[in-house]
């Protein structure tokens, strides 16, 4: 068992001290002792460390994820006025998976350094978005729709909010029974 | 075809929201998520510049496909908003959420709004 099956908290082992004015959560324990920043690191490179590879990831993913998005959108058109079911969804969905994709980065003793970029950064990152919601609800409250304006809104955030922490914590959970059932046998 | 106009906005936004997190995050270095919220202020008014070309005029579907659901869809995102907003939070900065969520919906939309009513400025 890896030292990162200790972390409980978000930020466990505190950020990198250069990094202390920056941090994010995602914070683990190598092998070698030094913390790690998931979050980070691989769009930082150190020493001349390439960051071609994470742009291509990135952009692979954004692409993906950008004709996930618009695929739901078809499938569940909404006129202004109307609630938008399919960007609703997309970003709730994409919340809940930004929350399990973070569990398993913090939890994982060594991620590769490409999954971020590619999962998180872009294509969960292309899959929601916040320009369309913004824009969606204003449309929908000047056509006179205030109602579905102010539901629109504030259901998002809730449930968005609810997801990235069901997913976070839920993943957190199946990663370390799925720990303990490996170290029981 | 108009699937791959989305694809390669969703590309080109979601690297530049990559390039702007790092560029913007790097030089402001405070616990607020500054790099997400200003791509997505940013991408909300240049959604707000369409919108209001979309109604007034009246441009390709083309370009809505790639700058509007692509490009600003893409350079924007809802999931590191919420994610950095539930970190903050359980990191018991819970002021620092609230402005996250206060300020960015509240930013976007004043951008939105602005876009919109420079598109009606210029048409």
């Amino acid at each position: 068992m890896g030292l990162a099956g200790t972390n409980r908290g978000l930020a466990t082992n505190g950020p990198c001290p250069e990094q202390a004015g920056n941090a994010r959560m995602g914070y683990v324990m190598t092998e070698t002792g030094q913390a790690a920043d998931v979050w980070h690191s691989p769009a930082r490179p150190a020493g001349g460390r390439r960051v071609w590879d994470v742009a291509l990831v990135v952009a692979v993913g954004g692409a993906l994820g950008s004709m996930a998005r618009y695929a739901m959108e078809l499938a569940l058109p909404a006129r202004p006025g109307e609630f938008p079911f399919g960007t609703f969804l997309s970003n709730v969905l994409g919340c809940l998976a930004i929350g399990a994709l973070m569990a398993v980065l913090t939890e994982s003793s060594r991620p590769h350094r490409l999954l971020r970029p590619a999962v998180g950064v872009g294509f969960i990152g292309g899959f929601t978005t916040l320009s369309t919601y913004v824009m969606q609800a204003m449309e929908s409250g000047w056509v006179g729709a205030r109602i579905i304006a102010l539901s629109y809104l504030l259901g998002s955030l809730l449930c968005g909010l609810l997801a990235v922490a069901c997913g976070l914590f839920a993943t957190r959970r199946i990663l370390a029974s799925a720990r303990v059932w490996r170290v029981t046998r | 075809m108009t699937v791959l106009l989305v694809a390669a906005g969703g590309a080109v936004g979601s690297v530049l929201r990559w390039w702007l997190d790092r560029l913007v995050g790097r030089s402001v270095g405070s616990r607020f998520p500054a790099g997400i919220w200003t791509v997505n202020v940013l991408g909300s008014f240049l959604l707000g510049v369409l919108t209001g070309a979309i109604w007034l005029g009246a441009p390709p579907e083309s370009l809505r496909l790639f700058l509007g659901v692509g490009l600003c869809g893409s350079l924007t995102t809802f999931s590191t908003f919420s994610y950095d907003t539930i970190r903050l939070f359980v990191e018991r900065a819970r002021m620092l959420a609230a402005l996250n969520v206060v300020g960015t919906v509240l930013a976007g939309c004043t951008a939105g709004a602005a876009g919109v009513l420079l598109s009606a400025a210029f048409h």
